[in-house]
């Protein structure tokens, strides 16, 4: 077993003569949290999609849990779990009715994914509302439940956008334990954010792209010694690496209006 | 307010993209052309020999169409003013409820242009076919204003119904009704076989036809549905009388039914949506239909059962099953009636329809697609699951209607066996086809995702082969052919194995494209 579980190279993706994801190489280490940070359509999702398979690169390669996912996307979806911000789900199933069909799309164990479900949902505080249907639920519920769905058939590796957008503060925390007790249990966290909090105490490493390329990528640790800030935080960072001019600017405009 | 509809108008066209922004319009108007120069040429043969039939045709457009849309705007009504997406931006917007009310209106008159774009075509050929100077501004207003009258009774009985029931037992009857009331209107009112089989049934009778078209008039010029195709004809014929009683009639009825519906609306409207707003909260167990499931792999089964449990809690998606199964059993029935055989015609006709609502039931998915591509899952398993999910209802119903008509014609039981194997396997082979078309060709990033033109007519015409090849061969192998040739046995099943290849070529590449494409 490789000890990296995700590697890109020269990974690249153009919509239209516009490059929205350019030249990325990318490290990821099996079992730790890797926080993907950047500005709105810098191109976080888009690598996301392309890592997972909804996308394909107009270039460029990547391994993911040792397949190329190019070549053999079906290994990789095995081994992987996603969350998308607005997770998929069916309006007139019930919670526990959609984590049934996931289970037979992953073809769980019958028993096993009945046991895991059961587990999750009342971890996540959504048991009670298992037999509802789908589209009374709230966002955060949706969000909860979509976390379930990606964790139902244990991936080796999780990739989550925005995890905890939508979620209340208890369940946010239960999220973030949950994330971290995965990672001690050797399960990769692959998260984009834009919560610089949540990376800063979450995440082992992180990766910061701006404009479709990744400006910096490693410990918090790591980012301080390059930017040379022993006291840095991971904003102050960030801001540094994908333009803090326009809060400057934001700033000045309130201050003379 | 002008504003708003123009931004209506904007929004559907946006919804076309690219080259059919250009290609749609010009295929749109060439065909309305052809039907107005049609239109006009039936008219100017009928007007001189046979003026009472023509006049009887013109009503019957108007008839037809009036009644398709009161039925359907049953739907358009629930769904326009309380299910669309759209709602809850207009319901936080600061618009005034008559502006809202002309808005929803004005989407449900123009909830069909299809229907109303024909019916212009008609009006338009009749009038110059009587050398009416106001052909064109007849054929642009009087449409309208029956889709106007036509969408109020619907919009009313939307707006009654939200106030009295909570969201999920509407939408139940969103299904049912839509369905059954072509139906019952059919059981009912008679189908136009009647009229056919008196007019078909004897030579070209000016005189017999005339009679037949003054008898179609005293029925359906009654209608209210008709009134708007009246005025056409008072204008025609420089009956004044006819012109004013129609106007009144017109204006009382539209006038009413503005008065009645607004005032519900604006009584209603807001405590309605707010209720329906609030989703079900009731728990459900879908255990039942976990045990019928067919007994396929495991993904194609987890979808089937997945597709079966939204159809018994979506009603809409429901009745689009439903529907074409009813015209089946109806169009059998009736068949059987008239000429006492099957609704061999009809099986051509089942491939477009079935099939079609297959492929629509995968383009439903949407930007669910993503969580099906997500999966380790072959597209060939979507296909299948997808097929299946609505071949076995359908199949079903196919074999209870063959079964029944086995019964009361006395057949031997061999034939009806038979029978339902070869309709079964022409179904199947077109829901797959269906479902591989959309699969290959469809748009799931839209809103409505849905199929280009190009691509609706490249599955007509795969369907059609199938379905034509395959019956030739059944119908050869059953020794209807007048004589038994083998060399034209040996030329059918070549035709009907090339066929067969066809689809499974389209479902390969359709499987592959699920694999490949960029999910939304």
């Amino acid at each position: 077993m490789p000890a990296e579980a995700i590697r890109t190279d020269k990974f690249t993706k153009v919509f239209d003569r516009q490059t929205a994801v350019d030249a990325l190489d990318l490290v990821v280490n099996r079992g730790e949290v890797f926080g993907f940070l950047g500005p709105n359509g810098a191109g976080k999702s888009t690598t996301i999609r392309m890592l997972i398979g909804l996308l394909r690169p107009t270039s460029g390669s990547a391994v993911v849990a040792g397949y190329d996912v190019r070549t053999q996307p079906l290994e990789v979806k095995k081994r992987i779990g996603y969350m998308a911000e607005n997770p998929y789900v069916y309006e007139k199933l019930t919670g526990r009715e959609f984590l049934s069909f996931i289970a037979d799309l992953y073809q769980v164990p019958k028993d096993e994914a009945r046991d895991r479900a059961t587990q999750l949902l009342r971890l996540l505080g959504l048991f009670d509302d298992a037999e509802k249907v789908v589209e009374g639920y709230s966002r955060g519920m949706r969000q909860k439940l979509g976390l379930i769905a990606a964790l139902l058939h244990e991936p080796e590796i999780l990739f989550l956008d925005e995890p905890t957008s939508g979620l209340d503060p208890r369940s946010a925390r239960i999220v973030k334990d949950l994330l971290t007790e995965l990672a001690r249990r050797g399960k990769t966290v692959f998260m984009s954010t834009h919560v610089l909090e949540i990376a800063e105490h979450m995440c082992d490493r992180v990766g910061i792209i701006n404009h479709g390329k990744l400006v910096a990528q490693g410990s918090l640790a790591e980012l301080r010694a390059r930017q040379s800030d022993a006291d840095a935080s991971l904003e102050d960072i960030f801001l540094e690496l994908t333009g803090g001019e326009d809060t400057a600017e934001l700033t000045r405009f309130l201050a003379e209006s | 307010m002008l504003k708003l509809l123009r931004w209506r108008v904007r929004i559907i066209i946006a919804q076309y993209r690219g080259v059919m922004v250009l290609i749609a319009p010009i295929l749109a108007l060439g065909v309305f052309v052809l039907a107005v120069l049609g239109s006009r040429g039936i008219f100017s043969v009928l007007v001189p020999r046979a003026p009472a039939f023509a006049d009887a045709l013109l009503l019957l457009a108007y008839a037809a169409v009036g009644g398709f849309q009161v039925i359907a705007g049953f739907r358009w009504g629930i769904t326009r003013l309380f299910l669309n997406s759209d709602l809850e931006l207009l319901m936080v917007a600061p618009l005034p409820r008559r502006r809202l009310f002309g808005m929803k209106l004005f989407e449900l008159v123009i909830a069909s242009p299809i229907s109303l774009a024909l019916l212009a075509a008609v009006t338009w050929g009749f009038g110059r076919a009587h050398a009416m100077a106001v052909a064109p501004l007849l054929a642009l207003v009087v449409p309208l204003l029956l889709a106007t009258i036509a969408a109020l009774p619907g919009m009313l009985v939307a707006l009654v119904l939200a106030r009295v029931m909570i969201g999920p037992r509407l939408r139940m009857i969103i299904g049912l009704i839509t369905p059954l009331l072509p139906l019952a209107w059919v059981i009912f009112a008679g189908s136009a076989s009647s009229f056919y089989a008196r007019v078909s049934s004897d030579r070209f009778d000016a005189a017999r036809l005339d009679a037949v078209g003054r008898s179609i008039l005293h029925v359906v010029g009654r209608s209210p549905t008709s009134w708007p195709g009246n005025l056409v004809r008072a204008i025609a014929a420089h009956d004044w009388a006819l012109l004013g009683t129609d106007l009144v009639l017109i204006a009382i009825a539209a006038g009413a039914l503005i008065a009645v519906t607004y005032t519900v609306f604006f009584a209603t409207f807001e405590s309605s949506w707010t209720q329906l707003a609030e989703a079900s909260t009731k728990k459900r167990s879908g255990t039942l239909l976990e045990r019928i499931a067919p007994p396929v792999p495991r993904v194609a089964r987890g979808i089937v059962i997945k597709e079966w449990r939204s159809f018994v809690r979506d009603m809409r998606l429901l009745q689009t099953l439903v529907f074409p199964l009813l015209i089946y059993g109806f169009l059998a029935i009736d068949s059987l009636r008239r000429t006492g055989t099957p609704p061999y015609a009809f099986t051509f006709i089942i491939p477009f329809v079935i099939s079609n609502q297959a492929a629509v039931g995968l383009l439903m998915e949407r930007k669910n697609i993503g969580l099906l591509k997500l999966a380790p899952v072959r597209g060939i398993d979507l296909i299948a699951g997808k097929s299946i999910a609505y071949a076995v209802p359908t199949a079903l119903l196919i074999a209870a209607t063959a079964a029944g008509i086995g019964f009361v014609r006395h057949l031997a039981l061999w034939t009806v066996v038979v029978s339902i194997v070869v309709i079964v396997w022409i179904l199947a082979g077109c829901m797959v086809g269906g479902v591989a078309t959309a699969a290959l060709w469809g748009r799931f990033d839209l809103e409505r995702p849905r199929l280009g033109i190009g691509p609706v007519f490249a599955e007509m015409a795969e369907l059609v082969v199938f379905a034509a090849t395959q019956t030739g061969l059944a119908l050869w192998i059953a020794g209807r052919f007048a004589h038994h040739n083998p060399i034209v046995g040996l030329v059918l099943l070549v035709f009907a194995a090339a066929s067969t290849g066809m689809i499974v070529l389209f479902t390969t590449l359709g499987a592959r494209r699920l694999e490949t494409f960029d999910a939304p």
